[in-house]
């Protein structure tokens, strides 16, 4: 073995000091960007706990210079809120509104982007490009004739209405979506259960359903937080009144209050917005799979 | 079995009851509901609003009237051009600071040796779980005249309230092209950027001459999708603003106007005829960008399995 | 066009994990050198280090006579042929082989003389213009080794290029690569996991373990494939080197007035006098239990060799394999089977483990199909007792090597 001296080539070393100082901005930059994301939604955590007065009359930050400053800090905002002005019902209604929002169209795109994908019918290439295509339409256009509509069927300030009107809205990207998921699923898998005498019905059932559960997942995702936080359809199909009022409008009533009502406010947007988060959180690992799924193969 | 009769090949698995249907019985079943909550909360609506803008308020056929009045000449012109102009002003904010940010943020997210970087990509995309109305009260909370860091109401005037209702907004929804970039550059082989290194191309080399071409189909993708929602938008600059979009129609885009002219507010009735037209007027904006997307992009730039 | 040398290379992850440990290799200058081994020994990371792609712990590399443990990739002049080609699927045939060349601001003219005389040699010529995509796998191999041919090198560094194309193409490509070798005579480290590989293609031959606990040195045996195949040092490159695999039985050494017998299975074999001096102090061995190893190929049915009293087995066929121009015959032996640490290793890389073994030893024999065999036939097989091994159980070791 050949040891003695070799030339140290020093067209590009990069010493361990260098490295690090390559990393370090990277993680400096990140972190900042991470800082600016969070400290906003930070604030609001921090108004929440403040004294109503204080809220509307001076900064969050400035309740951080002196935090130990016991009088500053209260939690009578969150008793008031789920007390207070329909907060609580329009927690509820939210609920009644978002879930089934979310089921129905799941459920009925999941039976049509099976169809598309594994069934053969004349017309099929133009239902789907029909269906996709819409995707482009502004729900604005869609506004004035269905509410000529629902005030025809009397189903202005219904939930029927809304969860219709959602399940239409919320279809033709559950569609694509699925329809991009199920026809990827391996064809043998049709075939064998077709040689096994299955009908269509039961291959959904059996095999589709539970190989999508990811598609399916990432797509509830979606439409539940597209839902939960809508502001526009609520207003426009569901109004203001507090007996069917959501939390989007609810809150949104409250931001007019132009500062009187903002402690409740605070607090509620807070507590509501931990429904999303835990969905999210729960949902996570299907929704970078969810994103991917529909456009790679564009 | 398939029947000789029909004119496309249909196989009805549980074996000949199509008879005489030209779409056999479970293909109805799958389809029928779907496509008909479809046709009638999209194909019905879509085609009744080109017909009401068509009409006058009372049910007159009156063409192209209602259209005539937004270009310029007519009454709404200098209304809707103004709306129209603060749109893709908003839509710029997004085009050329959201999307950029999140190519970039994404990028240093992907450097080897970055740890947490699951915890980083969380807190930059929770915004996009908040409600418009809760993205805009926090940012009140922090841009109010009184005691914000601020002390210009940055709100309230005219040169800056569109701005920064867009920067509120790129700060709600960066997270979602970065969590989509983040997504495609991760999915590029290791090996292609190993072979790079190999070959002799450093950092920015590998990025521009690698990496940037093999994205740019996620970024026509992104890019499309920005342009769709962005002329959609309504719910942050009505919560934060009001249906007037004030001050003085400044922060006054497309969706706010399609609101205002069809529900009215205090000065203003509202008009079926105006609000369809309206609504019309922006599909067609939209369906121009996207036609451009798709036969000026699109077509030039394929996707690559990777 | 240089050497490479590495002394006590050595790679450990982050978390602990050694990959490679205590690897001492001098490559000379125009070899082609393989690296062989079951997943896991390392082999794709001792490359990676000599080109740069992972950060050496322990060890230094040297590419020529300079020290590379802190060169970029991109300064250490060698060209690298990735598994899955990595072929840019954005750029043409023609920029894919030119990349490497814009980068080091060649003349242009210079960079279109390269690639289209690789193009030439690799009979790509047609399809400079077309993207990745539309190629099939043999004709992208051609293209990552075009690739790595323009750059004129120092070493081409080769991880597993044949393992994705089908057994006939990956044939041929075999000995296109040592025509290739043989024109240019660039030095070549080449990773495979395939021995078939490695014995046609290498003038010599690096034998890798993965890194144990207990031993946490890779490398078994760096020799010629011929020298590995006749004295391999140890049952792991006895039984990894050569298909089909070693034969290997627990036998002990008996003495007496007519000569040294190997007894195992209720059997004897004479131990002729050239396989006693191939392994120095077997004699001191005697009454131990020792491995013995009989390659298949070095048995022949005795219907042909005529009567060889005293080096012959006599069993039941198992299953027969006509190829034909020769049959392979497996046999069991009454004896439990050997089981050490190198069987236990190789076994893991086909995914079995010693419960696959049986309670029997499982023997193969090749044959020349001139003599019929059938299932259940009695069948006698001549050994051809010159080319026995013996190995000590304890180390794996063949007796008479050095620990």
């Amino acid at each position: 073995m050949t040891t003695s001296s070799k030339t140290l080539d020093v067209a590009s070393t990069p010493t361990k000091v260098q490295k690090w100082s390559q990393k370090a901005p990277v993680r400096i930059a990140v972190v900042l960007i991470a800082a600016m994301w969070s400290l906003p939604t930070l604030g609001l955590l921090i108004s929440s706990i403040r004294q109503p007065n204080d809220i509307a009359t001076s900064g969050w930050w400035t309740a951080l210079l002196h935090p130990f400053e016991a009088a500053q800090w209260t939690v009578t905002n969150y008793t008031d809120v789920l007390g207070a002005d329909g907060m609580f019902d329009a927690f509820v209604n939210s609920l009644i509104v978002t879930i089934p929002a979310t089921v129905i169209p799941i459920t009925l795109a999941a039976f049509a982007a099976y169809a598309f994908a594994w069934m053969k019918f004349p017309g099929r290439s133009f239902l789907f490009a029909m269906v996709v295509g819409l995707l482009v339409v502004p729900l604005q256009m869609t506004l004035v004739p269905l509410l000529q509509l629902y005030t025809d069927l009397e189903l202005t300030g219904t939930f029927l209405g809304v969860w219709l009107a959602h399940t239409g809205f919320g279809l033709p990207l559950a569609v694509y979506l699925l329809y991009n998921y199920i026809s990827q699923l391996p064809k043998d898998l049709f075939e064998s259960a077709h040689i096994d005498g299955a009908s269509h019905f039961t291959a959904f059932i059996r095999l589709v359903m539970p190989l999508s559960l990811p598609a399916l997942a990432s797509f509830a995702i979606f439409q539940f937080l597209w839902v939960w936080n809508d502001l526009l359809i609520a207003l426009v199909f569901l109004g203001t009144d507090s007996e069917v009022a959501v939390v989007t409008a609810q809150l949104n009533e409250l931001v007019g209050s132009r500062g009187e009502a903002w402690h409740i406010l605070t607090a509620g947007a807070f507590v509501t917005m931990i429904v999303p988060v835990v969905v999210f959180l729960g949902l996570q690992r299907f929704f970078v799979r969810g994103l991917l799924a529909g456009s790679v193969k564009g | 079995m398939t029947q000789t009769t029909v004119p496309k090949a249909v196989k009805t698995v549980t074996g000949g009851s199509a008879k005489r249907w030209r779409v056999p019985r479970h293909v109805i079943v799958f389809l029928a509901p779907a496509v008909i909550i479809y046709t009638a909360f999209m194909v019905y609506p879509l085609l009744d609003s080109l017909r009401l803008s068509l009409l006058s308020d009372e049910g007159v056929f009156v063409g192209l009237e209602n259209i005539r009045e937004l270009f310029p000449g007519g009454n709404l012109s200098n209304t809707f051009f103004n709306a129209l102009g603060n749109n893709f002003m908003f839509f710029a904010f997004h085009f050329f600071v959201q999307n950029p940010m999140g190519l970039l943020i994404a990028v240093l997210l992907t450097q080897p040796g970055l740890r947490g970087q699951g915890i980083y990509r969380t807190l930059i995309f929770a915004p996009t779980l908040l409600s418009v109305v809760i993205v805009g009260f926090i940012w009140q909370l922090i841009l109010s005249p009184l005691w914000g860091i601020i002390e210009t109401p940055l709100l309230g005037k005219t040169a800056t309230a569109l701005p920064t209702l867009s920067l509120m907004s790129v700060w709600q929804y960066l997270g979602i092209p970065m969590m989509f970039f983040y997504a495609t550059l991760v999915g590029i082989p290791e090996e292609l950027l190993e072979a790079a290194r190999v070959d002799g191309a450093s950092g920015w080399k590998i990025f521009w001459k690698i990496t940037f071409p093999l994205m740019l189909p996620m970024i026509g993708i992104i890019s499309i999708i920005t342009y769709i929602a962005n002329l959609n938008a309504f719910d942050l600059i009505y919560s934060v603003q009001g249906a007037l979009a004030g001050p003085e129609f400044s922060t006054d885009i497309m969706g706010t106007l399609f609101y205002r002219s069809f529900f009215g507010q205090q000065l203003q009735i509202g008009s079926t005829a105006v609000g369809a037209t309206v609504a019309t007027a922006m599909f067609v904006v939209i369906l121009i960008g996207v036609l451009v997307y798709l036969f000026g992009f699109q077509r030039r730039v394929t996707t690559y399995e990777l | 066009m240089a050497s490479i040398t590495m002394t006590k290379l050595g790679k450990i992850y982050p978390d602990g994990t050694r990959a490679v440990g205590d690897v001492d290799l001098e490559i000379v200058d125009g070899e082609f050198l393989v690296l062989v081994g079951p997943s896991g020994c390392g082999k794709s990371t001792i490359l990676r280090m000599i080109a740069g792609l992972e950060e050496i712990s322990e060890g230094e590399m040297y590419i020529g006579e300079t020290l590379v443990n802190d060169v970029q990739p991109k300064d250490r002049d060698i060209a690298m042929v990735f598994q899955n080609y990595a072929l840019y699927p954005h750029m043409t045939v023609y920029d894919n082989m030119a990349f490497g060349l814009k980068l080091r601001k060649m003349d242009k003219a210079d960079i279109d003389r390269r690639v289209k005389e690789a193009a030439a040699v690799l009979e790509i010529t047609e399809f400079l213009d077309r993207k990745p995509k539309a190629l099939s796998g043999g004709q992208r191999q051609r293209v990552a080794m075009g690739r790595a041919i323009v750059r004129e090198p120092k070493a081409f560094l080769m991880d597993e290029p044949l393992s994705n194309l089908d057994a006939k193409l990956r044939v041929q490509m075999r000995t296109e690569l040592s025509e290739l070798h043989h024109r240019l005579k660039t030095t070549t480290v080449y990773v495979t996991h395939d021995q078939i590989e490695a014995m046609t293609l290498g003038h010599r031959v690096a034998v890798l373990k993965p890194v144990t606990a207990a031993r946490p040195d890779n490398l078994s045996q760096v020799a010629s494939p011929g020298e590995l195949y006749s004295n391999p040092v140890n049952m792991f490159v006895a039984g990894f080197i050569g298909s089909p695999a070693m034969n290997m039985v627990n036998a002990t050494l008996e003495q007496d007035a007519t000569g040294l017998y190997a007894k195992f299975a209720g059997l004897r074999l004479l131990v002729d006098q050239v396989a006693i001096d191939r392994h120095p102090g077997l004699v001191e061995r005697l009454g131990e239990q020792l491995v013995l190893g009989i390659r298949p190929g070095n048995f022949e049915a005795e219907a042909i060799t005529g009567p060889a009293p005293d080096r012959t087995i006599t069993a039941t066929v198992t299953v027969a394999e006509m190829l034909g121009y020769e049959t392979f015959v497996h046999f069991e032996l009454e004896q439990p089977p050997v089981v050490t640490p190198d069987i236990e290793e190789l076994l893991a890389d086909t995914g079995a483990d010693v419960s696959s073994l049986g309670d029997t030893t499982k023997f193969t024999a090749r044959v020349t199909s001139d003599v019929p065999v059938s299932l259940g036939q009695e069948l006698t097989v001549t050994v051809d007792t010159t080319k026995l091994h013996f190995f000590d159980p304890a180390t794996g070791l063949r007796v008479g090597t050095a620990v």
